[in-house]
């Protein structure tokens, strides 16, 4: 039977990937069912050319494939979400916010109340720039590999980002000494989050370098 | 899918029970394996089973397994021990409700 030959296989991999399925992960899968279904249509008599047959399934099923992209990126939402929650709630979750408040309510006695208030302004902006730095090395410099779960911790974290400066936004004008204690505890909470983004990210980068570390996925 | 109404809740059941039967399977393995079994009257669609699989996935149930196939990757699935318990269940809960309808529609023949 005639199989596919790794031109065809590069030929698809790159279709789907500008066609949006960035996500090697997800990609893979959907390379691997194209190319089995060009390969039975050939082995049913279809004589024409790769490139006929190929363009053919892709009018048949490309809004399906790329549905179905859609409903793995949710996918890999749910999973952050589930992963994130987990460790929150974990004992090391809890020590971890209990500790971070202890050091900002230490540093709110040790500084005055408005360099105190600053620095803390100022450390979500500067965990963001850091979670950025991260994610342009690995892609950019370090050239590695996407993976939906790893990529999607990203969006993530910009979420909870817009969500913490809207309420900052919302509430700094009431904000005085009287009320430390909440900000305390929303600087803790967006810190334990931030960190457990972090821990999430490194497992699931882990998760797929274990999953894939024999085979070269772009 | 055909009759899509009323095979979409049946969809985790028929990969479960694939894979209890067959050890491990691709995704395109699995679609075809079920336009055969059921003479081409039940399609299941890429846009339906993959989706479907990385749930079962992300549920504990099923296992994954990369390998290198004809110049290309698989994905394949295989199920976990609390993926095999879910098929029986599951199966049971089936049968069940095939049994009730039976009875809804043609009790003279239930």
């Amino acid at each position: 039977m005639k199989k596919l030959t790794e031109e065809n296989i590069r030929f698809i991999d790159r279709y789907l990937d500008n066609s949006d399925v960035v996500y090697a992960d997800i990609r893979t899968e959907m390379v691997d069912h194209v190319a089995s279904e060009i390969e039975e249509r050939i082995k049913k008599g279809d004589t024409r050319d790769f490139y006929f047959i190929f363009k053919d399934f892709m009018l048949e099923h490309k809004a399906r494939l790329l549905g179905s992209n859609r409903k793995f990126i949710k996918l890999a939402d749910k999973k952050i979400a589930k992963a994130i929650f987990k460790d929150l709630a974990s004992v090391k979750g809890i020590l971890s916010f209990t500790v971070l408040c202890i050091l900002f309510y230490v540093g709110y006695n040790v500084l005055d109340y408005k360099t105190f208030k600053s620095i803390l302004y100022v450390v979500p902006l500067v965990m963001l720039l850091f979670f950025g730095l991260i994610y342009w090395i690995a892609l950019k410099r370090l050239k590695l590999n996407r993976f939906s779960a790893v990529e999607r911790i990203g969006f993530t974290f910009m979420v909870i980002f817009q969500v913490f400066t809207f309420v900052f936004n919302i509430t700094r004008s009431g904000l005085d000494q009287s009320n430390v204690l909440y900000l305390i505890l929303i600087m803790g909470l967006f810190s334990v989050l931030t960190l457990s983004l972090f821990k999430v990210t490194f497992s699931m980068a882990k998760f797929y370098k274990k999953r894939f570390k024999n085979f070269n996925v772009s | 899918m055909s009759n899509s109404k009323l095979y979409k809740g049946s969809l985790n059941t028929i990969i479960l029970k694939l894979l209890s039967e067959n050890g491990k399977m691709y995704g395109y393995e699995i679609t075809q394996k079920v336009k055969d079994l059921t003479k081409g009257e039940l399609n299941i669609t890429e846009g339906a089973l993959y989706p479907a699989l990385h749930k079962l996935e992300a549920e504990g149930l099923l296992d994954v397994e990369i390998a290198k196939v004809d110049n290309r990757l698989r994905k394949y699935y295989k199920l976990t021990e609390s993926g095999t318990k879910e098929t029986v269940s599951k199966l049971q809960e089936l049968a069940e409700y095939i049994k009730t309808m039976q009875n809804l529609v043609n009790p003279k023949l239930a």
